[in-house]
């Protein structure tokens, strides 16, 4: 009878090299959040606000050739915007005149506004539970025994949240601007609107990396995901009424720092042409500080029980 | 008493049990199974938490789902542990004593009782969370018992034990059943359950394998054909003699003749044979592997049944002599 | 079903909702409202009416503490259970799952209550307004009714939704307690919103003087009536949660 080798044997082939270890975390991480029901549905409603402003683009570029009902009805869609208030005369005058303007209008508020919005559901559907997980299950030292740094278990925890926000920031709105480019009169427009892909990325960018770094930190601050999320939804709501509240009873002023969804803001508002740099300035240091805080929060939480 | 008429639970595609027909009186009984083969299913329905998707479930002659009134006669030990908790052993037990409806002066001498019943006396004041997991398994059995019910249905409760502690739990619940108090217990350690109960109920793929006492089982199992393995010299000699035993199907020599394998039905008249041939001088005896009557053998040969790797008798028909290959 | 193990339940949660993580978000509760108004009142203001302001305090009291406090003790109230496997020791006692839900159901009312109190009593002692204890009574009575049919509403989700009763409450709350509750049409007399929101305006008399296009945001019925809608939106959740919970298989583990 043959004796089996069931002990401990050697890996005999070639092992990959080690840069892209976060990507495994991440695979298996992006894995499991999709075998929940709830965030496939809430994803496919997620692309509804595209519907809207694909509508939207529709309009502009009929109005661009002269239909007076398709600018009527664009005014009628889009004046609720705030951005669209100062575009409006024009929208009515000559709209070919402000096409890059005019998306970079809807495209600003599709980002700040409405998947800014959505953004805030979505993570908070299954981010609590990346690292709150592993930190319940011990799930952690099994990580930490292979040859894993907690800088790339950051990372491939980080770019689960990031896989799943691309999804519902940069991939519809590079859908929009691919749809406005298809329904423009010819597409001589590219030359007039290029640049706003790299600013659709570059505001999709801004959202996620400090979405993803606060999600992070709220999952490695506990075992139990229900505070986790607790404190997830509460930071985005708090901030959000807080800086209404501001607004509305104090006076107006510069409250966006408040909130940072109105941090984020601000800097896409600067992407997007809409705001000056010297106005956007703070909130961008205000978002490297959270992003760094945050990420440096969460290691020494994951490295907290491996030193103890 | 507990009685499942051909009941069948489903969670969506997944099967949990299925379609298992038993009826079980007051006594004590051991459930055993390999992971994932229904017994924590079974108990959920025993304590009505699940509705079974066919069939019926009867504790104590009544539907258990939604029957708060059969609650009280049952202590139940969930195999999972309350985790994180910042209460001591005695105000968790209180507590669910509470929940059982029992007065709250009344309900802190119950487990004070309880807590010192499983070794808990010096510190059931100290919060769970400091506990060990043997100590945590002992509470558990703490709150399944204080308030004194009609069966004890524990699940998985040598978990975690160190010998010491397996013992003490052994002993804890020999006297239970000593004291004429009825029993389930889920388990893998079959060898534990032996020294509990002579009872048992063997689940494997969410189906009933084999229910009744080993001696039972294993009479059921002589209609089941097991493998005896011999090695050793005067091989041919033994092949020549067993050859024509009716209760060899088949006989198979090794390489070399250093030994020989037989199918054959296990019985009484068997044995006695096999004995007088292998008490002959030209045989040497180097090797005997026979099917044992242990719980853990009758259940290995059970689950080689289940799996089709060994046949009941009715497919083979006996060797007629010479036909050994 | 019994009176002293709901009491139990409560006493035993209470216990256990004084662990430190629980007691800085209840502070951070109890401090928002008085710090953000504090915010305001450092600031050079613009005349600002009374009504506004008072709505101001309605909305981060009534609404934002005891909604976000709900959120926490309220809407995990299943899960909670499940993550710590502690559900099935619960439910396997007489009418556990019953007086489960009811003992938390008070214990998260009763400190969410108790945030709401405290956030509008440090706020009333700084604002300027003409009716600060007038104030103090109507957002007292209102952050009890607010506490009560908030905590049924979350607790019914709680039940339905077990694992993602919090994703499934803050929906709920933007959509139909946020959007909808402002929609001048027949749909937002469904929302808890709606009543409270009438009955700050009726109590501190503000009714006429707000301007006649927002009337239609609230109700024109006696206040005694809007109270007894909301005690009887509380009693139908409470009993739709009760009758959900004792109907509902939760599976604890595996299939094994």
């Amino acid at each position: 009878m043959a004796l089996h080798e069931l002990g401990y044997r050697c890996w005999n082939g070639s092992l990959r090299s080690g840069w892209d270890r976060w990507w495994v975390i991440a695979a298996n991480g992006s894995r499991l959040a999709w075998r929940n029901p709830w965030l496939r549905r809430v994803l496919v409603l997620a692309w509804l606000p595209t519907v809207y402003l694909g509508m939207a683009f529709f309009l502009y570029e009929q109005s661009v050739d002269h239909s007076i009902l398709a600018r009527r009805s664009l005014i009628f869609a889009v004046r609720s915007f705030p951005e669209s208030a100062h575009l409006l005369p024009e929208l009515k005058e000559d709209p070919s005149a402000i096409r890059h303007s005019f998306w970079s209008m809807l495209l600003l508020v599709f980002l700040r506004y409405l998947q800014g919005t959505l953004m805030v559901i979505v993570v908070g559907m299954f981010a609590p539970s990346l690292i709150t997980q592993d930190l319940r299950t011990r799930a952690y030292l099994l990580y930490f025994s292979h040859e894993l740094t907690s800088w790339e278990y950051l990372l491939g925890k980080a770019m689960v949240i990031v896989s799943y926000l691309s999804l519902i920031t940069v991939l519809p709105a590079t859908a929009l601007y691919i749809l406005a480019v298809m329904l423009s009169p010819h597409l001589s427009v590219l030359y007039e609107t290029w640049d706003l892909l790299f600013r659709i990325w570059a505001a999709t960018l801004v959202m996620m990396v400090p979405a993803a770094s606060i999600a992070l930190m709220f999952s490695s601050m506990t075992v139990e995901k229900r505070y986790a999320g607790f404190g997830w939804y509460s930071l985005w709501i708090v901030g959000w009424v807080a800086h209404l509240t501001l607004q509305r009873v104090g006076g107006g002023g510069n409250w966006w720092w408040v909130s940072v969804k109105h941090t984020i803001g601000k800097v896409q508002a600067w992407i997007f042409d809409v705001e000056d740099l010297s106005a956007a300035a703070p909130a961008m240091i205000l978002l490297a500080a959270y992003t760094l805080f945050s990420l440096v929060l969460a290691r020494a939480r994951i490295l907290t029980p491996l030193r103890s | 008493m507990f009685e499942l008429q051909h009941v069948t639970k489903l969670y969506k595609l997944v099967i949990g049990i299925n379609d298992i027909h038993l009826s079980l009186p007051p006594g004590a009984y051991g459930l055993i199974g390999p992971n994932g083969s229904g017994k924590t299913t079974l108990i959920n329905l025993l304590t009505g938490q699940l509705r079974p998707t066919l069939g019926r479930v009867r504790v104590f002659g009544e539907n258990p789902w939604n029957h708060s009134g059969l609650l009280r006669r049952l202590g139940y030990c969930p195999a999972p542990d309350p985790a994180q908790w910042n209460v001591s052993a005695l105000e968790w037990v209180t507590y669910l004593l509470q929940l059982t409806q029992i007065p709250r002066t009344e309900s802190t001498a119950r487990a004070r009782q309880a807590l010192e019943r499983v070794g808990l006396g010096s510190s059931m004041h100290r919060p769970i969370q400091t506990y060990s997991l043997g100590m945590r398994q002992r509470i558990k059995l703490a709150q399944a018992l204080a308030h004194d019910p009609d069966w004890l249905i524990l699940d998985e409760p040598f978990n975690g034990l160190d010998p010491i502690g397996r013992r003490e739990m052994t002993t804890i619940l020999q006297e239970w059943v000593r004291d004429g108090k009825s029993l389930l217990l889920s388990s893998h350690v079959l060898h534990e359950v032996e020294e509990i109960t002579p009872s048992y109920l063997l689940l494997c793929g969410g189906r009933l394998l084999a229910s009744g006492t080993a001696e039972e089982i294993a009479a059921d199992l002589g209609n089941v054909v097991g493998e005896v393995t011999l090695r050793g010299s005067g091989m041919a000699h033994v092949a020549s003699q067993m050859v024509g035993d009716p209760d060899v199907l088949s006989l198979q020599f090794m390489p070399h003749r250093s030994g020989i394998k037989m199918l054959v039905r296990s019985s009484p008249a068997f044995r006695t044979h096999l004995q007088q041939v292998l008490a002959a001088p030209e045989v040497v005896l180097e090797e005997l592997d026979t099917p044992s009557q242990s719980l853990d053998s009758l259940f290995s040969t059970l689950m080689k049944l289940h799996r089709g790797e060994v046949v009941s008798q009715e497919s083979w028909e006996p060797l007629a002599p010479g036909e050994a290959s | 079903m019994n009176a002293e193990s709901v009491w139990a339940v409560f006493r035993f949660e209470w216990r256990r909702s004084l662990s430190g993580f629980r007691i800085v978000a209840w502070l951070v509760l109890a401090l928002f409202t008085p710090i953000l108004i504090l915010l305001v009142q450092s600031r050079p203001l613009d005349p600002v009416s009374e009504y506004v302001m008072g709505s101001v305090i309605f909305v981060l009291v009534v609404e934002v503490t005891c909604l976000l406090g709900l959120l926490l003790w309220g809407a995990p109230l299943i899960q909670a259970e499940l993550e710590s496997n502690s559900w099935i020791y619960l439910a396997v006692r007489p009418y556990g799952r019953v007086h489960l839900l009811l003992g938390k159901y008070a214990n998260a009312t009763t400190w969410v209550f108790l945030a709401a109190v405290t956030a509008i009593s440090i706020t009333s002692r700084f604002v300027w307004m003409v009716e600060t204890e007038r104030l103090w009574v109507v957002i007292v009575a209102l952050s009890l009714l607010s506490s009560l049919a908030y905590g049924a509403l979350y607790v019914l989700i709680a039940v339905v939704f077990p694992k993602k009763a919090m994703v499934f409450a803050v929906l709920y709350t933007l959509i139909f307690e946020g959007l909808v509750s402002l929609v001048p049409a027949t749909i937002n007399r469904l929302t808890i919103q709606y009543r409270l929101r009438s009955l700050l305006f009726h109590w501190m008399d503000w009714y006429d003087k707000i301007p006649e296009d927002a009337r239609i945001l609230l109700s024109k019925a006696p206040p005694w009536q809007d109270v007894g809608i909301l005690l009887g939106i509380t009693v139908s959740l409470l009993a739709a949660a009760v009758v959900a919970i004792q109907f509902r298989e939760y599976l604890t583990g595996g299939p094994d």
